[in-house]
């Protein structure tokens, strides 16, 4: 196969196969609470989805910077956790300062958004996106021959491209679930993870494998 | 007394969820008798087990929602009939009875029974036992063999590959073409007739028990994906490699135009169907199991719900638009 | 009609009639336009779904005593099945009852110091940086805690995986925090840590055991059957559907419990003939 097609082939694994919603279940906790509307849906689709892409190629820059400051800690649940620590407050930063300078300068705009930022960038599929950049890196060096930045702004593009399919899905599902007649028991929340679990169970084929975290 | 408002020939048709499900019924009942001639008795025993135990589960949900009895509607031995046709013939019982517990408990009750499945719960089950064990869905029987009545001891059975499995190695399948028309291959159990598969859509599309409009759109992107990409053969052979393998007509006909999960709006029908056979070859070339038709059946039920709002959203706009410009 | 600023336009010469009708639609225009926008600004506060999911049964005056909150977290109101608070992590990491009862740990710890700060603290935040003050908060308490889990069992904890750090943003100590935690006293927060812990307990270590149960066939490490299920059972999937079960399950417990104690409060919707 080409260049071109290996990344092709990989893109479609990272969007189909490696989706972080119905392989691995991150992101279900905002997914599974979204309303209906589909203004709303929009809205905060697109939110979820840029911060995730831009999460994956920060993560990549701190990884980045952090394996050139050799901290060695033995432990690698530990060397997670204070990574995950000093990700979370750069993040924040950022935060910080993306929120002020839109209050300063688009209030009228940004006043929509407002309320839906801080769930939006602090949830697990933001902070579970660069530590899946993390363990493909290898893989992506080898297959594609994508080094650094580029790997990336690839994985974390496609990442979120999978994402906002998987957001766009389960939309579409629990619009149809608001709209039935469920029995009483399965009408909310329950009939959401019904409908997660068949939807993961119909993208498991793609992927075939327990994902190995 | 009613006042007649047609015309004559006055052609009478029930067109109760019953009799619908009758006429579907009939066919899966003429594909079960040509499986059993070729399997044995087993088939029958398969299907007693896959329809009592649809129905148990049937009868008990409806008693626990405390609603009048849904058994009459025959769905239950619908989704019993297309489950063990879509499995092999030496599925073991145990295993038959799970999936039809589960494809009544977990894929239909949930949400409401008959008419609110998102999914279309015969393909939730198959792709459930795909999942969960591998190793006894892709073993499929050589024909004709009679296989041991009760016991899931297969010992003294012979095992064939089937066209599906050797489509995914890209070699020829080892049949004569004759062969695989009429099913005489290993294959699941009762989707290989194609023939009367034939029948039954022409027969199902008279009566207008199905939405035909997905089947065709289905099957002509279908065969233009096979013959644009073929994996074995050239031309017009790969064609027939692809479209008589598997179940993909069984699928087409039966599953994607259950009338629950399926598109509803007519322009919607035709897009459903081509992504319905988009998403089949994808999933046939690129997916993990050799038969992968189950789960893009799936997807494309989720997909269905967006397919209407779409198409009628720009349907009902350009109306809107004439209307003004009038 | 309208020009740039979206105000109508006044022509050269008007009479006080036309002026009047000009200044009574342009109130009648803002009036629509500030309700649309209040409107989005709701429909956004519901789509994060902060406060979503109550409990449709607790009225507003009932008394908030300490055993209320509590039996609220582990039952009425559990985190897992009535808000989907934790649900990542179940589906992630509790594939044994060990691996259940550390992260079950883990997270009452979280909670525990979370709901204290909260509670004490970051009442008077601006809500912006609240959120954004929670998770910070789990984080730095999930390092000593996390460096205590691995002296008690350090293989457990690294089968975690990319789960374990994504405890302080999982929802489940923030969003409590957030909803409940500010507005309360010291007292009702920690039950209600206590409660909405010990509620992600009984449901993480229940589907822990279903999930070791089936693929294992052992529970807690004690060898029950051979493997029942290929390891078909161990992706997501079976654990999202044993989870909806589950809490299907303990919402016809729960409208069943109203329904027997229905003179004491009057349920707040309907309740309805069929099931």
């Amino acid at each position: 196969m080409t260049e071109i097609g290996r990344i092709i082939s990989y893109a479609l694994v990272l969007v189909f196969a490696e989706n972080i919603l119905f392989s691995r279940g991150l992101g279900s906790d905002v997914v599974l609470r979204l309303s209906v509307n589909p203004k709303d849906f929009f809205r905060f689709g697109i939110i979820l989805t840029t911060a995730t892409m831009i999460s994956s190629v920060i993560g990549w820059g701190f990884s980045a910077v952090v394996s050139l400051l050799n901290v060695d800690i033995a432990n690698p649940s530990l060397r997670l956790l204070l990574r995950t620590l000093v990700y979370l407050i750069c993040l924040s930063a950022l935060y910080v300062a993306f929120d002020r300078f839109m209050n300063k300068h688009f209030e009228t705009r940004y006043s929509r958004f407002r309320k839906a930022m801080p769930i939006a960038i602090f949830n697990t599929a933001v902070l579970g996106a660069p530590a899946i950049l993390a363990r493909m890196e290898i893989a992506l060096a080898n297959t594609a021959n994508l080094n650094g930045f580029l790997a990336a702004l690839f994985v974390g593009a496609f990442v979120s491209i999978g994402f906002l399919i998987a957001v766009a899905l389960m939309s579409e599902g629990i619009k149809q679930i608001e709209s039935m007649d469920l029995p009483y028991a399965f009408s909310g929340l329950p009939a959401r993870f019904i409908y997660i679990g068949l939807l993961a169970m119909a993208f498991s084929a793609i992927s075939g494998r327990q994902a190995d975290f | 007394m009613k006042a007649i408002t047609t015309s004559p020939p006055f052609i009478r048709t029930d067109n109760t969820p019953a009799a619908i499900m009758g006429r579907v019924l009939l066919c899966l009942t003429s594909l079960l008798i040509c499986s059993s001639f070729y399997y044995g008795a087993r088939m029958l025993v398969n299907a007693a087990v896959s329809v009592l135990c649809c129905i148990i589960c049937e009868y008990a949900v409806s008693r626990m929602a405390r609603l009048p009895n849904t058994v009459k509607d025959l769905s239950a031995v619908v989704t019993g009939l297309s489950i063990i046709l879509l499995l092999p013939a030496t599925t073991p019982l145990w295993l038959i009875a799970l999936l039809a517990c589960f494809a009544i408990l977990i894929a239909k009750a949930p949400f409401g029974g008959l008419g609110h499945n998102p999914f279309n719960p015969s393909a939730c089950a198959v792709a459930f036992a795909t999942i969960g064990w591998p190793e006894l869905m892709f073993k499929y029987p050589s024909v004709p063999q009679t296989l041991p009545l009760f016991s899931s001891d297969m010992s003294g059975v012979s095992f064939g590959t089937s066209v599906v499995e050797s489509l995914r190695n890209f070699s020829l399948p080892p049949y004569r073409l004759s062969d695989i028309f009429f099913g005489a291959v290993p294959n699941k159990a009762g989707t290989g007739f194609f023939l009367v598969i034939f029948v039954c859509a022409a027969f199902l599309i008279m009566k207008k028990a199905i939405r035909w409009r997905i089947t065709a759109s289905c099957l002509a992107v279908f065969i233009l994906i096979a013959f644009l990409f073929p994996r074995a053969g050239t031309g017009f052979t790969a064609v027939f490699y692809e479209l008589f393998s598997g179940y993909i007509l069984f699928a087409a006909v039966f599953m994607i135009t259950d009338p629950a999960t399926s598109a509803k709006s007519l322009p919607g029908q035709y897009i459903y169907g081509a992504f319905c056979a988009v998403l089949i070859s994808v999933m046939r070339r690129y997916g993990v199991y050799a038969e992968g038709t189950c789960f893009a059946i799936i997807i494309c039920n989720a997909v269905a719900p967006a397919i209407d709002r779409i198409t009628v959203k720009t349907a009902g706009r350009r109306h809107v638009i004439n209307a003004e410009q009038k | 009609m309208q020009n740039k600023n979206n105000r109508l336009e006044e022509p050269k010469s008007e009479s006080k009639y036309r002026a009047k009708i000009r200044g009574s639609m342009q109130h009648r225009l803002d009036k629509y336009r500030e309700r649309s926008n209040a409107n989005i600004e709701r429909g956004l506060a519901r789509t994060i779904n902060l406060k979503d999911y109550k409990s449709e049964f607790l009225s507003k005056d009932e008394p908030e005593t300490v055993g209320r909150v509590f039996m609220n977290g582990l039952l009425l109101d559990n985190p897992v099945l009535f808000n989907a608070l934790g649900a990542v992590l179940i589906v992630g990491v509790c594939s044994t009852v060990q691996n259940a009862v550390l992260l079950s740990l883990l997270v009452l710890v979280l909670l525990i110091v979370n709901e204290f700060m909260a509670s004490l603290f970051y009442k008077n935040a601006p809500p912006e940086i609240r959120l954004m003050a929670h998770v910070l908060t789990a984080a730095l308490v999930l390092l000593p805690a996390g460096a205590v889990a691995i002296n008690a069992n350090a293989t457990a904890l690294n089968s975690f995986g990319i789960y374990l750090p994504l405890l302080c943003v999982s929802g489940l100590v923030t969003v409590r925090s957030e909803v409940f935690a500010i507005k309360h006293t010291l007292k009702l927060s920690m039950a209600d840590a206590l409660g909405n812990g010990a509620g992600f307990a009984w449901v993480a270590i229940l589907i822990g055991a279903a999930r070791e149960l089936l693929s294992f066939g052992s529970v807690a490490g004690y060898p029950i059957t051979g493997k029942v299920f290929g390891a078909g059972i161990n992706y997501p999937f079976a654990t999202f559907l044993m989870i909806g079960f589950l809490a299907a399950l303990l919402k016809h417990l729960r409208r069943r419990h109203y329904q027997k104690n229905a003179d004491a409060q009057t349920p707040s919707e309907e309740v309805q003939s069929d099931d």
